[in-house]
């Protein structure tokens, strides 16, 4: 009875605990309940490594009912019409607004939220008549308010590109003059497709809202042939599908005890710890198409929205960075020299081959994708992903130099933020500048911070500084501002590199002791 | 009494440091380089070791603690590999002149930008007075030109404007374009400010607009020196005698990197930027921006 005690304990307090929302109450309750069950069965290594956090699931619960992402293909919906739904082929452009609009409230993930809006202007522009653009900023300004008051979590993701066209421009201004959380934002760029001017638009709204993030169009579409989209914290996903679970791998707490022996930890120890990865994300994905029953009863899968043989596995690490200082035994620095940085490389590329060679059920091309994880509030001691630690980053070209060569590896994505002075507002141009240089030098998606932004990216997902501070007063309407909150408080993300640090923004915002989570709110992270 | 120009090979250059970054150099991402040596000696100076050109008195090598500084054949010699930036020989100079600028050929500039040329919209030099080094730049600007993986990068240099229109004339066919600094409305408080009469560098900005090379003309803003109305006025009578439209960038004082006699300035408030910015609008310039 000790177990009911807890738990109806910790049930009480959601439903009493002022600074969440209903809605988010309502979510907790159900992770409190999802958590009542038994996880799938695993190996005791495998827990071991779960309690330990050699290995983690991010919290994604122990029954999974739903794929952690998913990456619905709209277009099938706005052509065909859904019968689930009892909708009629779109259209016009307000129809097929709408019809998107009724459809995001009936796509799951780990959120609870949709992760993915699709990709806006591919999706509506069979539908664009002849307005001017006063009138489609005007509709655009309206379905952005639809998007940030209803879906009020910043993983929610818009993507758009890579062709440079009227409804792309127009999210650009939109977006950019609403400074919203909600969507994030990401353009597609092919320098051979999407032209000079679109980047330059997107820079000069990267200067003032640091969105949209920009991805490497000719490189991640060679991945996935059927389509993608970016979504949740830089995700890159196949389209009509998305990913059933991402398991993570602690690299820093991998390497304890290798100091100094790198053959022996690329050989013996990250093939065992993969192991444990791999065994977590099957147990996962069987319960979820086996148990569940997921992919057997969803609309969205029996309308051809989704696909389940387009559902990925992640295979998330992240303290790369840590581990490298663990095995090199401090005496050379990730970021900064090229031992290091040529270690960095090759303990991905040995990832790279572990999770190429693993078959799993029911996964796209019967794999997992590498992915470097952006980090989740509570690591504290530990950088996200494969990134730099944060605040020791070199300059920025140097910065790119060392981690442009493995991002090619991490087909589900990966995320390296890079702080740009203030003056980048007056100079949108330079943020062009290093974005072609460095899609040309292999980088598979760029984000900036811009210093002096209200809105700022956390991990990959946006926050804004305002609302961190109101946070701590009252709560959120915002799901995620909880996680950004942890973030700046745990990382000091706001100091990403000695030249661009926000000492005002945290002077005003964050410094003192931040309140505590409610005890009893066990986020999900969306990752 | 130090040297003002660096005596070098016309493909050398004697260059006190470098960025392979710049946001603030002008349009785009662009490679700076700072050069040593300049003419004038402002109060102002945010980069005050770039003036003197270090006359080998050998002081400062035995002041730096990591003995990155040795004297060879009546040379100080500084070693790149063992110095950690703590600027200490800076501070025993009696010029306050810098011992580690580097002699730097053409082709290590070139191989430089060669790397990085595809994040770059241009390089822009700087220092000290780029011009005090003419055939460096020549030289330099002319291998840009020629070579066809750097041909899209523009060639800016940041100047006090003293070069004379002959060698203006020399630089401007490799050159894309200057930016000239005005420190001062008034013949008075220019040479108070820089010691020197104001008169050539009214000559380079008519030259360089009626050649069609002039990419700015910057006003450092010094509240209560040089943004007083009679200042202000005297300021853009000059520049609008020129043309109205000359693009005129306002800079904000501040004491990073100063001496000491300019502390006693206020750093430059943003509102302190937009009188001046209203104030020169006002007087009939058209391309004002902070």
């Amino acid at each position: 009875m000790a177990h009911m005690d807890e738990f109806r304990h910790s049930a009480h307090r959601l439903v009493t605990t002022p600074k969440l929302s209903y809605r988010q109450r309502l979510h907790q309750l159900a992770l409190l309940a999802e958590d009542a069950l038994p996880y799938p069965k695993l190996s005791a290594e495998a827990e071991t490594a779960l309690e330990s956090g050699l290995v983690s699931d991010l919290a994604e619960g122990h029954a999974p009912y739903r794929p952690r992402y998913t990456v619905p293909d709209y277009s099938v919906a706005l052509r065909e019409g859904s019968e689930y739904l009892e909708l009629e082929p779109a259209t016009g452009l307000e129809d097929a607004i709408t019809n998107l609009q009724i459809l995001y409230h009936n796509v799951p993930s780990i959120t609870s939220y949709p992760v993915y809006f699709g990709d806006l202007d591919t999706l509506l522009l069979p539908y664009l008549d002849d307005r001017d653009d006063t009138a489609l900023d005007a509709l655009l300004t309206r379905f952005w308010r639809f998007l940030d008051r209803t879906i009020p979590d910043a993983f929610a993701h818009a993507n758009i590109g890579p062709t440079n066209n009227r409804i792309a421009r127009s999210v650009l201004r939109v977006d950019a003059a609403l400074a919203q959380v909600v969507p994030n934002l990401t353009l597609k760029y092919d320098p051979t497709i999407s032209g000079d001017d679109l980047l330059e638009l997107a820079a000069t709204a990267i200067a003032a809202v640091n969105k949209p993030h920009v991805a490497n169009h000719p490189m991640i579409s060679a991945d996935f042939p059927e389509g993608y989209g970016v979504v949740s914290c830089y995700n890159t996903l196949p389209l009509g599908g998305g990913s059933h679970t991402l398991v993570r791998l602690n690299l820093k707490e991998a390497a304890a005890g290798f100091a100094g022996d790198v053959d022996r930890y690329l050989d013996e120890a990250l093939p065992a710890h993969a192991a444990l990865v791999f065994e977590v994300i099957e147990a996962r994905v069987r319960f979820l198409v086996e148990e569940a029953g997921f992919y057997d009863h969803h609309f969205l899968v029996k309308e051809g929205l989704l696909h389940r043989d387009r559902f990925t596995a992640m295979f998330g690490i992240f303290g790369l960075t840590e581990a490298i200082d663990t095995l090199l035994d401090g005496k050379a620095r990730y970021g900064w020299d090229a031992a290091a940085n040529d270690l960095a490389d090759r303990i991905i590329d040995a990832l790279a081959r572990i999770v190429d060679e693993r078959e799993l059920p029911y996964c796209r091309l019967g794999r997992a994708t590498l992915h470097a994880q952006s980090g989740i509030g509570d690591d504290v001691g530990i950088t996200a992903g494969a990134r730099v630690a944060i605040g020791t980053e070199p300059e920025v070209l140097d910065h790119i130099g060392a981690v442009a060569p493995h991002h090619r590896r991490f087909t589900s994505g990966i995320s390296d933020i890079f702080a740009l002075e203030g003056s980048a507002r007056a100079n949108p141009r330079a943020i062009v500048d290093v974005t072609r240089g460095a899609f040309a030098a292999g980088m598979r998606e760029m984000t900036f911070n811009v210093e002096g932004c209200d809105l700022v990216r956390v991990t990959g997902y946006m926050v804004k500084l305002s609302d961190i501070e109101k946070w701590k007063r009252e709560g959120s309407r915002v799901a995620s501002t909880v996680l950004g909150a942890q973030s700046v408080e745990n990382w000091g993300l706001l100091g990403r590199t000695p030249r661009v640090i926000s000492h005002e923004d945290m002077g005003q915002s964050v410094t003192g002791p931040m309140e505590s989570r409610p005890e009893t709110s066990r986020d999900t992270i969306p990752g | 009494m130090s040297r003002l120009a660096p005596v070098l090979s016309t493909t050398r250059g004697l260059v006190a440091s470098s960025l392979r970054t710049s946001l603030v150099d002008g349009p785009g991402n662009r490679h700076v380089l700072f050069l040593q040596g300049c003419n004038f000696d402002c109060t102002a100076c945010h980069n005050p070791s770039t003036i003197a050109v270090c006359d080998d008195c050998g002081l400062c090598v035995g002041e730096c603690p990591l003995d990155a500084l040795s004297m060879s054949e009546g040379r100080v010699v500084f070693h790149l590999d063992r110095c950690d930036g703590c600027d200490i020989c800076i501070k025993v100079c009696p010029s306050n002149s810098s011992p580690m600028a580097q002699e730097t050929s053409v082709e290590q500039v070139i191989d430089r930008l060669r790397a990085d040329a595809a994040f770059l919209s241009g390089i822009t030099i700087t220092g000290g007075e780029p011009t005090l080094q003419l055939d460096f730049l020549i030289a330099l600007f002319t291998a840009i030109k020629e070579d066809p993986a750097l041909a899209g990068l523009t060639t800016l240099v940041d100047t006090n404007g003293t070069l004379s229109p002959d060698g203006w004339e020399r630089l401007s066919p490799v050159l894309d374009g200057a930016m000239v600094d005005l420190k001062a409305g008034t013949p008075d408080l220019h040479r108070t400010l820089t010691g020197h009469d104001v008169t050539p560098v009214y000559e380079s900005i008519r030259w360089l607009h009626d050649h069609g090379k002039l990419a700015e003309v910057r006003l450092l803003v010094v509240e209560g020196v040089t943004d007083t109305d009679e200042e202000l006025t005297a300021w853009a009578a000059f520049v609008a005698s020129v043309s109205p439209s000359i693009p005129v960038r306002l800079m904000a004082f501040r004491h990073d990197g100063t001496r000491e006699a300019a502390r006693a300035w206020p750093e430059t408030s943003g509102e302190g930027l937009a009188r001046v910015r209203d104030h020169l609008t006002r007087a009939g310039l058209t391309a004002v921006s902070v």
